[in-house]
């Protein structure tokens, strides 16, 4: 089935796949393969409440049975529309900030390299974004509407899906001062069904999904402000994000899990 | 009665309502992958047997998740079937937001039913009459729309197809945008031109897009390369 329409002009829609053509997956690699060989399994982490971890515990989940499965969030609070939102494993903890159980999931490698890129993070992909939106026929209402969550995920799941975007990089745009920062890159990967829309329910992109590291900290919003507060810590200094990446990475090779008490 | 979904409503609000958090929205998400895990098939919530007596059981937020539920990953077999028109009918004019309306009409031509329906229309190149497409919401409102403003001229129909011709153009799949060009079609021969939808379509898509304007029938002469 053929994508969605971009509804822009061909000049519009020449500069846009200009932008994700320059940008491989190569290039992120190294942050996939942190704490580890060039040759290692490119790994992801998603952080999710730990009350709903125990199935992703390595020594629960049986032996040849089918694997558990993280789920693609739909929350239209999140900036960049339906997906899993992971950080590669060099950002190790960058996103605890929404749950304290950190689930390592396994990329394809012949599939990520060939996935068209949105690199978030460029002011001129970020112009590009905006032009193209201003440009949509309903512009005036999804911007007049007081659902502005519900009409900015519409936006970014239309374009995501005009330009069959697999992957959005961007900075985080929420803080925390030991766990996230600003210039960390997070990503949101996307799952398509069999008509080319961005689908829900259960990934198949993110694959053998294992609970790897346990985070004793719990975090909570600073009134409505993007910032979430740590309320324990720190009890110490954070090991370095290469030191986290490698024992993580060993954790989800051995079957085993990180607590971190920083 | 949508039992299932009734026993999920407070669940599902947790993913689908946009005024619970983001840590609400991933806990529920967690939660349901959980059951997920335990052999809880969630896309089966999709409310296909829910009547127009259940629209106000559920908000709507709840009924657009249950649709979207359908748009599982390729490797899941499509389970799910689209609710009857007059249930969606209901659910479309229970939406007070007109941003309501377009991610209600979105869950519903993308649902992998209608999707799977209008396949045989993907390529093509000029509009197909309303009568002649798959039988899927909203043709028949459109038809009526269409009809109402043949014989009375109302301004009530003529906004009504203005706004839902929007929502498809800027749903832009090839179903919407099938649907899109049999509307355009059915409008009356001698007032089109002067039809707000028609005036805005040839604005923003004839010089832009030719191919997307023959598809609507937008083109004022014949392709001769046709």
């Amino acid at each position: 089935m053929p994508y969605r329409l971009a509804l822009v002009s061909p000049s519009l829609v020449n500069a846009i796949e200009d932008g994700i053509s320059k940008v491989a997956a190569s290039q992120f690699e190294p942050q996939w393969t942190a704490g580890g060989k060039k040759t290692d399994p490119w790994l992801v982490i998603k952080y999710i409440p730990t009350k709903y971890c125990r199935d992703f515990r390595p020594n629960i989940i049986p032996a040849g049975g089918p694997s558990p499965r993280l789920r693609i969030s739909d929350s239209p609070g999140f900036t960049w529309g339906t997906g899993n939102y992971v950080v590669p494993l060099a950002y190790p903890v960058s996103t605890a900030i929404y749950g304290r159980a950190g689930v390592v999931a396994t990329l394809d490698q012949n599939q990520t390299r060939r996935w068209r890129i949105f690199d978030a993070r460029l002011p001129a992909n970020q112009n590009l974004y905006v032009q193209w939106s201003i440009a949509q026929p309903a512009f005036r209402w999804l911007t007049l509407t007081c659902h502005a969550n519900l009409a900015n995920q519409f936006l970014r799941n239309a374009f995501r899906e005009a330009f069959r975007i697999d992957c959005v990089v961007f900075h985080p745009d929420q803080r925390n001062a030991y766990y996230t920062k600003t210039n960390d890159d997070w990503m949101c990967i996307s799952d398509w069904n069999r008509y080319n829309r961005l689908a829900r329910g259960s990934s198949a992109v993110l694959q053998t999904p294992r609970l790897a590291i346990l985070v004793s900290e719990e975090f909570t919003p600073i009134g409505a402000d993007v910032r979430r507060r740590t309320m324990i810590g720190p009890l110490s200094a954070m090991p370095t994000n290469a030191a986290l990446a490698s024992a993580i990475r060993n954790a989800a090779t051995s079957g085993t899990i990180v607590e971190l008490t920083a | 009665m949508i039992v299932d979904l009734l026993l999920a409503a407070d669940l599902i609000d947790a993913v689908a309502n946009p005024s619970r958090t983001i840590e609400e929205h991933e806990a529920g998400a967690a939660r349901l992958a959980t059951l997920a895990i335990h052999g809880v098939g969630t896309e089966l919530l999709a409310p296909e047997d829910a009547k127009t007596t259940d629209i106000d059981l559920l908000s709507g937020h709840v009924c657009r998740w249950a649709l979207n539920e359908a748009k599982q990953t390729s490797d899941r077999e499509l389970k799910s079937h689209l609710p009857q028109q007059e249930f969606l009918q209901g659910l479309f004019f229970s939406e007070t937001d007109r941003i309501g309306r377009l991610l209600l009409t979105e869950a519903i031509v993308t649902h992998p039913d209608t999707e799977q329906k209008f396949e045989q229309f993907a390529e093509i190149r000029n509009p197909v009459p309303l009568e002649q497409l798959p039988n899927v919401w909203p043709r028949d409102y459109l038809l009526s729309l269409s009809s109402a403003e043949e014989s009375e001229g109302t301004s009530h129909s003529e906004r009504d197809v203005a706004e839902l011709g929007m929502i498809l153009l800027q749903i832009a799949t090839p179903a919407a945008l099938t649907l899109l060009g049999g509307t355009v079609m059915a409008l009356s021969h001698r007032r089109r031109e002067e039809h707000p939808l028609v005036q805005f379509l040839r604005t923003f898509v004839v010089g832009q897009d030719e191919g997307l304007a023959r598809r609507l029938g937008l083109r004022s002469e014949p392709d001769r390369f046709a």
